[in-house]
């Protein structure tokens, strides 16, 4: 899996630590996410998808073979 | 969480009663070096603890959560990792139990398990592809 995350963090002009105050999380896990290694809670997933003013599926992508 | 903090100060303070305790034994005992080893760990231990409590504090004030849903799945796998590293410790310690002192088995079993617990966590928080 890989997200787009960063970049749609950076069109929102958000720090990793802002981001991560606002969806109730540490900055280590948006660290994660951003790269991809670590798969969220659905919930965790909705409230970066409605900060980031986003789809989910625009944020997540996951790739054939990962959905296995 | 205030909670969580005030209990952590008492198990500390009772650890550092009983290295403070264990400390003035040795010294009645004669044995300096043993004494000092202790003081110079507990010392170490009290400065890090400390600055653990310090730092998760001041991030609480600035809205970061001491524990989100991350770091609580990557206690959860290093604590269950550990519990069975621990147990191997115990079986190979009471193995070898005609050669070793029971009060030694003791230290090095509790020891092994902090330390598996440790070396779990470490490994665990920086894994990738934490689901």
């Amino acid at each position: 899996m890989r997200t787009n995350i960063k970049e749609y963090r950076a069109k929102s002009n958000l720090t990793q630590a802002e981001l991560a105050r606002r969806v109730g999380v540490r900055r280590e896990t948006i660290s994660f996410l951003e790269k991809g290694e670590y798969n969220p809670s659905l919930k965790l997933a909705v409230k970066i998808s409605i900060e980031l003013n986003a789809p989910i599926e625009k944020l997540f992508i996951f790739e054939d073979g990962d959905l296995i | 969480m205030k909670i969580k903090i005030i209990l952590l100060w008492v198990v500390l303070l009772g650890m550092v009663t009983g290295m403070v305790l264990q400390t003035l034994s040795l010294i009645k005992d004669n044995n300096v070096y043993p004494a000092l080893f202790i003081t110079i760990g507990m010392i170490s231990f009290i400065i890090l603890i400390t600055l653990q409590i310090k730092k998760a504090y001041s991030e609480l004030k600035q809205g970061i959560p001491f524990d989100d849903e991350r770091s609580r799945k990557v206690k959860l796998l290093s604590s269950s990792r550990a519990y069975f590293y621990s147990l191997y410790i115990w079986i190979i310690l009471l193995a070898f139990q005609k050669y070793i002192e029971k009060d030694d088995i003791l230290l090095i079993g509790l020891l092994g398990m902090g330390f598996s617990l440790l070396i779990s966590w470490l490994i665990t928080r920086n894994k990738k592809g934490l689901e």
